[in-house]
């Protein structure tokens, strides 16, 4: 994979130097920090609120922030690479563990409660500015862009959990069998496997004096292992519910990525 | 011919400033009226701009001041009309003059190479002034407008009759104008009598400035006879008639007008008139500099018959001038050159759609082939270049006339030689240098200097001449003097020049990049075009030139960056004692005018005006030229439909909409940069955007065309 990647860098490397470059005004070096919203698609493994009423609000949002860097290789082409900051959760989420009689009379601890996922991922992409087709010159004007992603997904107690004391809760403890615990990372899962994924973006960017560049863009992403679109049940089998918070974690970063508008700033370095 | 003197402020002031002036003063009316009044002097002060600054009007030369003495002489008693009034000379063979509705008269050339004395010119100068005087300009487009519209009287016409209740109230004008411009010539001491012929001058203003007979002979000499063949036995009669139906014509027909004015004239006593005031002297001094300049203007408007004959009938009377010889070579040349391109211009004239002895002229060109139309122009061209070894122009033609004989007509010099021949000739010539009587005649052309155009056409019957016997290789002997001349020998020996040729060749495919590797560049007055066909008034004048104005900055910044050095020339920047600068402009409009023609019909071919081009080069101490610009374009979203049903789709719902409201975009830039030494077209760079005009998409174009002005070739 490295090879082929340093492979295609020193083609797009080569055909810059028989080709014109003149970026924008002479500068071809940009770095860019940017946003990306999108609506939280993901299903709700939980049907129920806090309260126990049902139908509760799918609606939030997630948010992503990028630092990335482009360098322009030529009229038409553009290479980059940035790091992806996300943050989302998984509201209401229902893990659960196995205690092996090991310090408690429960067979098993579990957590109930908002998961709070942290997501960094490093990327390497590639623009194309239809310089032949719209007579655009790289790097403003639109472009199609193209990224491989790859990164890891961590998670913490989000914003609302269970209290153990609360007896409002026991009908969800497995009719008082299971331990409850205040925090997620008590559940010790650790979710080790990078991710990787692919990212197509459409946009548009334009320059603002000759220093300042805007970008504003259309994104769709895969991460390979989401199933996003298939529905999970929280297990009560506490041997898959590992692998269920990861492909839970999976899915709902991928809801940061499926589709999503981005808005950037980027500046010339030089 | 060339300006002089203070640059008129019409010639610098901004267009918006102009049209902002005259918007003051318009009139009272109805909302729609004073909106008609706004768009008129919005579009007239714009165009009328273009104009001034094409190269083809100029300000201060001996014609322009002679047109300004018959000026005053009209408005001796009333200098507030007379100053408001600036008249300027068009350099055009139409036999033509407007006036603008802020005070332009524009006369041009073609029609003082046409007019028979200084009255006739005083009739049509009084006829235009009273358009302007009665501001019939803004008054027929405010008019115009209100017949479209089908305002008050116009309420009831039918579809086929607004355009002729339009032509009808020009015509009406135009009778204004003549009554009025006949009181006014009236107040002058000219004579009415000889002002009538005015309108012969009009009926014939589409044939040359004389009827002469074009002599078959014309292009031989002592071992070079054309066949007749390639002439025609009769030229086509003048069939202009004076009472032609002007119902779809702004002006009455020349019936009318000339009756109009003979039964005003009556009234008017002819006794002590006079024909000339200023003189006559003068004025057939500045009727033969619009006739010489004619030339020119022919040559540089690809109308190259008529330079020819032009050319003709001015030899007639100065039959060694050699001026108008190399207006001959210049215009065989460019025959030769689109004959082997198989390139016609649009405007160009078949021989059977003119009348007169000029058709002699277009039949010929028509008959004769490429191959021996090439030869007829190189061996005029050599006479040229031999006539005036330091005319580089004139070397350079012959060139590349010499390379198209060989490589596109397969020409051996071998074809043209013959030891027997020359010989001969060398033998004649010793035995006529050694001869103490001369026994040489130059056989100067009939002049005849009695009747005038007009008469001639009236009295003329065709002559029917004996055809001679068809010679297929008489062109053998075409270039038998030159024969022993190694420079002329020379010139076959193409195969280096190819080479050069090819070098800097460039194709004319969109895209390409360039590497000219240049550190200098003098950018010539660069053009911003702003349309939006989604407006009922798709020119964006004022916006256009604003951004024009800024161009000068981002060409600035761009070239700074680049470290190019740039001189900038442009209309707005001429200071009012900077003539000269003005002037390389008009040069520099009119060059870039004809080669844009040229590379419409794909011919590659040195300009008229190559030497005087190459001048700017020493003057400017810069050998390139550069034209640039930008064409913005916006229209209606098409296939609304289709993106309606898509919309179905509900996730492309947004992008759809958005695509819907936004215009289509067009913008296009384009740089051409010519090396004013060579004559060659360096860049001829085009990108058709499809993304708006905003300052990035100007910056990085920009920026990308002087690199490709600046960056060397890697090789």
């Amino acid at each position: 994979m490295k090879r082929n990647l340093l492979n295609l860098f020193f083609v797009l490397i080569a055909l810059n130097g028989i080709t014109q470059n003149p970026g924008y005004m002479g500068s071809k070096w940009v770095v860019y920090g940017s946003t990306a919203i999108s609506p939280a698609l993901n299903n709700r493994y939980l049907d129920l609120d806090r309260e126990g009423n049902s139908s509760v609000s799918n609606v939030s949002i997630n948010a992503r922030f990028d630092i990335s860097t482009d360098y322009t290789l030529s009229k038409a082409v553009v290479f980059g690479g940035s790091v992806k900051h996300i943050t989302t959760n998984i509201p209401y989420a229902y893990y659960t563990v196995d205690l092996n009689n090991a310090i408690s009379p429960y067979d098993v601890a579990s957590y109930f409660g908002d998961v709070k996922l942290n997501a960094n991922f490093a990327s390497l992409y590639i623009k194309f500015y239809p310089f032949g087709r719209r007579g655009v010159i790289a790097p403003v004007g639109n472009y199609n862009k193209f990224e491989l992603i790859i990164g890891m997904i961590g998670g913490k107690t989000g914003g609302w959990s269970s209290d153990f004391y609360d007896p409002e809760l026991s009908r969800y403890n497995n009719n008082g069998e299971s331990l409850i615990l205040p925090e997620f990372s008590d559940l010790n899962y650790q979710l080790d496997e990078k991710v990787v994924g692919l990212v197509y973006t459409f946009g548009n960017s334009w320059a603002f004096t000759d220093k300042l560049l805007f970008d504003f863009s259309t994104q769709f992403g895969w991460l390979i292992g989401s199933n996003i679109f298939s529905d999970i049940s929280p297990s009560d089998n506490s041997g898959e519910a590992e692998s269920t918070y990861e492909q839970q974690a999976i899915d709902r970063v991928q809801g940061a990525f499926l589709m999503n508008f981005n808005f950037g700033i980027g500046y010339f370095i030089f | 011919m060339r300006s002089a003197g203070t640059v008129p402020e019409d010639f610098t002031k901004l267009s918006s400033e102009k049209f902002q002036e005259d918007r003051e003063n318009i009139s009272t009316g109805s909302s729609s009226e004073r909106r008609d009044q706004e768009t008129f002097l919005l579009e007239s002060n714009f165009l009328m701009d273009d104009i001034l600054h094409s190269g083809r009007v100029i300000f201060g030369d001996p014609v322009t001041n002679y047109l300004n003495e018959l000026k005053d002489i009209i408005f001796e008693d009333n200098a507030e009309t007379r100053e408001s009034i600036r008249i300027y000379t068009l350099l055009s063979n139409e036999v033509n003059a407007f006036t603008s509705d802020n005070g332009i008269v524009l006369v041009s050339t073609g029609l003082l190479a046409q007019v028979e004395n200084e009255a006739q010119i005083v009739f049509i100068l009084c006829h235009e002034f009273n358009h302007y005087i009665k501001k019939h300009a803004i008054n027929n487009y405010v008019e115009n407008q209100r017949i479209e519209r089908g305002s008050g009287i116009y309420r009831s016409l039918g579809a086929g009759e607004v355009d002729l209740e339009k032509f009808r109230y020009s015509k009406e004008l135009e009778s204004e104008a003549d009554d009025l411009g006949l009181y006014l010539f009236k107040k002058t001491n000219y004579s009415i009598a000889e002002a009538q012929g005015v309108f012969d001058v009009l009926l014939y203003s589409y044939l040359p400035f004389d009827e002469v007979e074009f002599d078959t002979t014309f292009f031989d000499d002592e071992s070079y006879n054309f066949p007749q063949q390639y002439f025609t036995d009769t030229v086509s009669t003048i069939t202009a008639e004076e009472d032609y139906d002007d119902e779809e014509s702004t002006h009455p027909n020349i019936k009318k007008r000339r009756d109009a004015m003979l039964i005003a004239a009556k009234k008017i006593k002819e006794e002590g008139r006079q024909t000339f005031i200023v003189g006559e002297e003068k004025f057939r001094y500045i009727q033969k500099l619009c006739r010489y300049q004619g030339c020119e203007i022919y040559l540089s408007d690809i109308e190259y018959e008529d330079a020819i004959y032009q050319a003709y009938l001015l030899l007639l009377e100065d039959s060694t001038n050699q001026y108008l010889k190399n207006v001959i070579t210049q215009a065989l040349y460019g025959l030769s050159m689109y004959h082997n391109a198989d390139a016609t211009p649009d405007w160009h004239r078949y021989y059977k759609k003119v009348e007169g002895n000029s058709q002699q002229v277009f039949y010929f060109m028509y008959k004769i082939p490429e191959y021996d139309l090439n030869i007829l122009a190189l061996k005029h061209a050599w006479e040229s270049h031999l006539a005036n070894p330091e005319n580089k122009q004139m070397n350079d033609i012959c060139v590349q006339l010499a390379k198209e004989l060989v490589t596109k007509n397969d020409a051996l010099l071998s074809s043209f030689y013959d030891e027997q021949r020359i010989k001969t000739l060398e033998v004649k010539s010793k035995i006529e240098e050694n001869d103490t009587i001369t026994t040489e005649k130059i056989e100067e052309p009939k002049i005849e200097k009695v009747k005038t155009k007009y008469d001639k056409i009236k009295k003329e019957t065709p002559e029917v001449e004996e055809k001679k016997e068809q010679n297929s290789t008489y062109w053998k002997y075409a270039f038998v003097d030159y024969m022993r001349d190694p420079d002329f020998r020379n010139l076959f020996d193409i195969e280096k020049e190819v080479e050069i040729e090819d070098s800097n060749y460039k194709s004319k495919k969109s895209k390409i990049e360039y590497n000219l590797g240049v550190n200098e560049i003098v950018v010539v007055d660069p053009v911003y075009v702003s349309i939006d066909e989604r407006s009922k008034n798709p020119v964006e004048y004022e916006a256009a030139e604003s951004a024009r104005l800024e161009l000068k900055d981002k060409i600035f910044t761009s070239a700074e960056k680049l470290d190019l050095k740039v001189e900038y020339v442009d209309h707005n920047g001429i200071a009012p004692n900077d003539a000269e600068t003005f002037n390389d402009l008009a040069l520099l409009n009119r060059w870039i005018s004809e080669k844009l023609d040229h590379l419409d019909e794909d011919v590659d071919m040195i300009n008229t005006t190559n030497d005087e081009f190459a001048e700017l080069a020493t003057k400017y101490n810069i050998d390139n030229f550069a034209w640039m610009g930008i064409i913005a374009f916006r229209e209606r979203e098409k296939y609304i439909g289709g993106k309606i049903v898509l919309c179905l789709f509900y996730p492309a719902a947004p992008f759809l909409i958005y695509d819907m409201i936004k215009p289509n975009f067009n913008t296009f830039y384009f740089t051409l940069v010519v090396n004013s030494k060579t004559g060659l077209v360096e860049m001829q760079y085009f990108n058709k955007t499809k993304v708006n005009d905003n300052e990035s998409s100007q910056n990085s174009n920009i920026y990308y065309m002087l690199q490709q002005i600046k960056t060397k070739h890697k090789k």
